[in-house]
């Protein structure tokens, strides 16, 4: 997918769903994060601006649709911009983030989005540590 | 598995993310910094995956121009390596067998290929550890052992002959007589001492009647009929070692020379670390007392220059679970250079010591084994590599934790008896 797509989506949906006060920051913001795929620039220097520049394009959202929308095509934006390949199951990933995001915005609980970054947290370790391990055990031969 | 600093900076801004939306009570920063977890995580669980791809397609063929060799036999292998690297990007290097010491050449694989010759000092049969893949993507960085699959060939290492080390019948008195082994003389051989059976050691010198009666393998180790003289290598231990501990070891050194009843005219050789080795006529024992007063003098890090390509320096400088830093690429980058090209200063003195002792077939050791081993196995090496009997005395380590270590240290180098004092 062309990376300008997605990100020229997250900037206009940026603009139109951003609460009042905020709309010339998240202009700016949407024009900053859709200028970081026209320049040319490494691949992990490009995924740190399009990071530093989407997700504070988040904060900006009015309503909780939008924090959910913005956070769906700012995700499908940075791993486009990673070389990951856009299928199901990445949708599925990014779509169940912004339905999470959509559902903190409503601010129905303080628990739930600790509660939630706690869950991913322990993915993260998981991943780091667990799987790491398991894989090293995996290919340890007799020798060793 | 490691994070880059890309990864780094994102769980960074992640946090940054939670910390405003506790200060400012914004939900939305709330679901940025959860869109920044997920993002991180989506990313390692895709390393991950495709790392193990790597790991499951990677295939390693060696050809080695032997592999069965004598002890310190030079090998010479070949290796090619094929491996489905995906997205990441990963280097190779071949992870030689235990104890092994590289010769010349690297195994790191450049162009999915690699040539090096290495020694095998270890008794019996020996495996490859495998080979080390370092990947990594833009999120995530790790260095993999590969073992599995990635071991063979099976090499073999037979441990040399032992020369006659004592005198039973022949000409003249006193230290300076020829005299030659009768039994030897008959047979071609005899027995010099008997030792457990270790792996690699020949069945038909095992001794079946001691064995039954101990309920454990022994075997028998020969001599030839050349008589031969005895030497005594004393490893003064480190600098800070305990009273209680030196007085021990001294008291073993003495015991040794006691014991060998070597005479008046034969050498004691004192090691004090990297320096030069002192020679001192077994005669003079009140030199040599005084000599046993003094310490090892080694600083930190020096016995890696003894040898020209000691196992630990490998070690060291290759096995990093981290990125390694200029100056450790530079030591690799020398050590690769010039492996075995020159002899050091180490090496090329005991090679003078081992030329002037040609008669002193019997070689005994006294050590505390404190720090590094790795002067002490080349010594035990090389007296094997001239067809020697080497008898090692290991003052202070019986019943310690470092027991086993030490003595399998010293069996796998060749030394033909351990004794923990």
């Amino acid at each position: 997918m062309d990376l300008r797509i997605p990100a020229f989506i997250t900037a206009v949906i940026a603009v139109a769903g951003a609460s009042n006060d905020q709309r010339i920051i998240a202009g700016i913001i949407g024009a900053a994060f859709v200028f970081c795929t026209f320049i040319t620039l490494p691949q992990n220097q490009r995924v740190l601006l399009l990071s530093a520049a989407g997700f504070p394009l988040v904060f900006t959202a009015g309503m909780p649709v939008f924090t959910g929308l913005l956070l769906i095509s700012v995700m499908i934006t940075v791993l486009t911009a990673a070389g990951v390949k856009t299928d199901t199951k990445i949708l599925l990933a990014a779509a169940g983030t912004g339905v999470a995001g959509g559902i903190f915005s409503m601010q129905l609980s303080v628990v739930l989005p600790v509660l939630a970054a706690g869950i991913f947290t322990l993915a993260v370790l998981y991943v780091i540590f667990v799987r790491a391990y398991r894989l090293k055990k995996e290919v340890e031969g007799t020798n060793t | 598995m490691r994070p880059t600093l890309l990864t780094g900076l994102l769980l960074l801004f992640s946090l940054l993310s939670f910390m405003y939306a506790w200060m400012m009570n914004s939900a939305e920063a709330a679901a940025a910094g959860l869109g920044l977890l997920v993002f991180v995580s989506l990313s390692a669980g895709i390393f991950q995956t495709n790392l193990r791809s790597l790991a499951l397609s990677l295939t390693v063929v060696r050809e080695a121009d032997r592999t069965v060799v004598d002890q310190n036999g030079l090998i010479s292998i070949t290796s090619a390596i094929t491996a489905v690297t995906g997205r990441l990007t990963a280097s190779f290097d071949d992870v030689l067998p235990p104890g092994a010491l590289l010769v010349s050449g690297s195994p790191a694989f450049t162009a999915g290929r690699a040539s090096y010759r290495f020694r095998l000092p270890v008794i019996g049969s020996s495996y490859f550890q495998g080979v080390r893949a370092t990947c990594r993507d833009q999120f995530f960085t790790q260095t993999l052992l590969i073992a599995r699959g990635a071991e063979l060939p099976k090499l073999t290492m037979y441990p040399t002959g032992i020369t006659a080390t004592h005198f039973a019948v022949g000409q003249g008195s006193g230290w300076s007589a020829v005299e030659f082994d009768r039994p030897a003389l008959i047979s071609g051989y005899d027995t010099r001492t008997l030792r457990p059976y270790a792996e690699g050691d020949s069945v038909r010198n095992i001794d079946w009647k001691l064995s039954g009666k101990h309920q454990e393998l022994y075997v028998r180790l020969k001599m030839d009929a050349s008589g031969g003289l005895p030497a005594l290598f004393i490893d003064l231990p480190p600098e800070g070692t305990a009273d209680e501990l030196r007085l021990h070891f001294a008291e073993t050194a003495v015991g040794a020379l006691e014991s060998l009843n070597i005479g008046e005219n034969f050498p004691v050789v004192f090691f004090k670390g990297a320096a030069d080795p002192e020679i001192i006529s077994s005669g003079k024992t009140s030199v040599i007392l005084e000599k046993l007063k003094e310490t090892e003098n080694t600083t930190t890090g020096e016995h890696l220059f003894r040898l020209r390509h000691p196992s630990s320096l490998v070690r060291e400088t290759m096995i990093t679970s981290r990125d390694p830093t200029k100056t450790e690429l530079r030591i690799r980058e020398i050590t690769r250079e010039y492996a075995g090209r020159n002899p050091t200063a180490f090496e090329s003195k005991m090679g003078s010591i081992s030329a002037e002792m040609a008669k002193q077939t019997h070689i005994t050791y006294v050590t505390a084994a404190l720090g590094d081993l790795s002067h002490m196995t080349y010594l035990i090496n090389e007296t094997k590599r001239h067809q020697r009997h080497a008898t090692v005395f290991v003052a202070g380590a019986a019943g310690t934790p470092r027991e086993t270590k030490v003595r399998t240290a010293f069996t796998l180098a060749g030394a033909d008896v351990v004794e923990m004092v």
